[in-house]
């Protein structure tokens, strides 16, 4: 299982392109904490999940990049760190999950 | 109050009011200045009123730029009702942090989220550190 970073225009909206990363199963799980951007967490190699996201998007212009921990770095909240450092336990644990479910619950 | 100064106070009065509507930053702003030929093609019609011709050409151009501008507003309306609002509501909204994610049915607002504080990747802070203290 391996992280990956996507970046893409923004001629999507938000919502378009939750549905195109929801509606593959190449894609096990992903979070974009920044806008038309997302941490993808894939079994696929770059090659492979680059051709599939470029079948639904088309010509649109993205980025993919594979993440590891020794060579990823920025400023996000911790619980977003886990799913480039571990995407096994994300997958595992579901810790993510759980928390939007539990906020969704709340009517947020 | 004669009709110049009547006319003065209505100017000012339309400047006010497009220049408040420019200035929201709206998707509408770049045509509202043809809402300015409006009171002009009025003004003409009823100059020119004993010319029926020019009377109807130029009360038709001033309901052709009214109407323009409200199906142009309706559209935007309908397909992209963010776009009319004003530039400042727009960036303050752009500045909330929205989390989309693979279990979540809309993005959620960081605020909404028990998100642990911000940090650099401590698996790579660590990684160094470690190197730092070998190469010592």
């Amino acid at each position: 299982m391996k992280a990956f970073i996507f970046s893409c225009n923004n001629v999507f909206s938000n919502e378009y392109m939750s549905f195109i990363l929801n509606d593959t199963k190449a894609i096990e799980a992903w979070i974009s904490p920044i806008t038309n951007t997302a941490i993808i967490i894939s079994k696929l190699s770059v090659d492979d999940l680059s051709a599939v996201l470029h079948g639904r998007m088309g010509e649109t212009w993205f980025i993919l990049v594979e993440a590891s921990p020794l060579n990823t770095s920025g400023w996000l909240p911790s619980n977003f760190w886990e799913y480039i450092n571990n995407p096994h336990s994300i997958l595992q644990n579901n810790y993510l999950s759980k928390l939007f479910l539990n906020q969704q619950s709340k009517g947020y | 109050m004669n009709i110049k100064d009547q006319l003065n106070t209505w100017g000012q009065g339309l400047h006010h009011s497009a220049d408040a509507l420019m200035k929201r930053g709206t998707a509408m702003s770049g045509i509202i200045p043809t809402l300015f030929l409006t009171p002009v093609f009025i003004g003409a019609a009823w100059l020119f009123q004993e010319n029926k011709l020019l009377l109807w050409l130029f009360s038709i151009a001033a309901i052709v730029i009214v109407a323009f501008y409200l199906i142009i507003f309706l559209r935007f309306a309908i397909s992209n009702p963010d776009c009319l609002q004003s530039e400042e509501y727009r960036c303050e909204v752009r500045r909330i942090n929205m989390i989309a994610g693979s279990n979540l049915i809309e993005p959620i607002a960081a605020e909404n989220l028990p998100l642990e504080a911000a940090t650099f990747n401590h698996v790579l802070e660590k990684d160094k550190n470690d190197n730092e203290e070998m190469s010592k």
